[in-house]
């Protein structure tokens, strides 16, 4: 029988998705400056398939598993949703890439 | 008779799907004796081969079906999408097309569900390339138990990868 570990967003990593939640719903425009704390949030809307290419640069993933980032990225734009944020209707479903990288990971990575 | 001869030619969801099987019981033994890195070689295959059948599945591919079409129609889908990949055994280009063409689809996967497997991914493809084939081996104990743990999360929810309800 298939077993599906459907459960996301560990109670340890639920502040840092309220902390982004407030970021996405009240940006801080300082933005740009991840290392000051500050998660850069890079969205790409896809033209073909309508759907949305999330990544957040931010140093607090310091020590949070590459396995359950994208998770918590979800759960921000969920509890966005949930306070009726404007422009975040339908916006956590079009998800199709949730990538949160450290700032020294996005730069070998050539992400800026 | 040399035994290429004795493996079917064509690529099919039947025969992938037999091989991911034997390819993760391999990794295993290779791990067991003191192999991890082959072992981590091998899981990474599993993991493409996992990401592909369910993707053929998903579009209700035939099981005996040779696959070349199919592939070359995935590689022009993945150009539609805008998918970036590195080379065809890109794990994370594999995983983007299977949520996007679902996306597309209006079959999404949960948001959440996909973002799982995505941190699957992203941890299998920290440790693997096919490019480790022409390397050395390494200690990869760590790397191996990572990367396991992965793996067997994927093979236990891989029904929900395409399955339509």
């Amino acid at each position: 029988m298939p077993y599906h570990q459907m459960k996301a967003g560990k109670p340890a990593y639920s502040s840092l998705a309220h902390d982004l939640a407030k970021e996405l719903t009240n940006p801080d425009n300082s933005a740009g400056s991840s290392s000051s704390g500050v998660p850069d949030i890079k969205e790409e809307l896809q033209t073909y398939g309508n759907s949305l290419h999330v990544r957040v640069i931010w140093d607090k993933w310091q020590g949070v598993p590459l396995a359950d980032r994208g998770t918590v990225i979800v759960d921000a734009y969920e509890i966005a949703e949930k306070a009726n944020a404007a422009n975040f209707s339908d916006k956590a479903r079009r998800i199709t890439l949730a990538q949160g990288l450290t700032p020294s990971e996005s730069k070998q990575m050539g992400i800026n | 008779m040399g035994l290429f001869s004795r493996v079917p030619l064509a690529d099919t969801v039947a025969e992938m799907d037999r091989a991911r099987m034997d390819r993760y019981y391999d990794a295993l033994a290779c791990a067991l004796n003191g192999r991890e890195f082959g072992a981590c070689y091998l899981l990474g295959y599993v993991v493409e081969m996992s990401l592909k059948v369910a993707l053929f599945r998903y579009m209700g591919v035939r099981q005996d079906v040779d696959l070349s079409k199919e592939l070359d129609a995935a590689r022009q889908s993945m150009k539609l999408h805008n998918i970036k990949r590195r080379n065809l055994h890109d794990l994370g280009a594999w995983r983007l097309l299977l949520v996007e063409v679902r996306q597309r689809e209006g079959r999404p996967l949960d948001s959440k569900f996909a973002a799982m497997l995505q941190g699957h991914i992203d941890v299998i493809d920290s440790h693997w390339r096919i490019e480790l084939r022409y390397r050395g081996s390494l200690h990869a104990q760590h790397e191996f138990d990572e990367m396991l743990k992965s793996v067997d999360w994927i093979r236990a929810n891989d029904t929900v990868f395409w399955e339509v309800r």
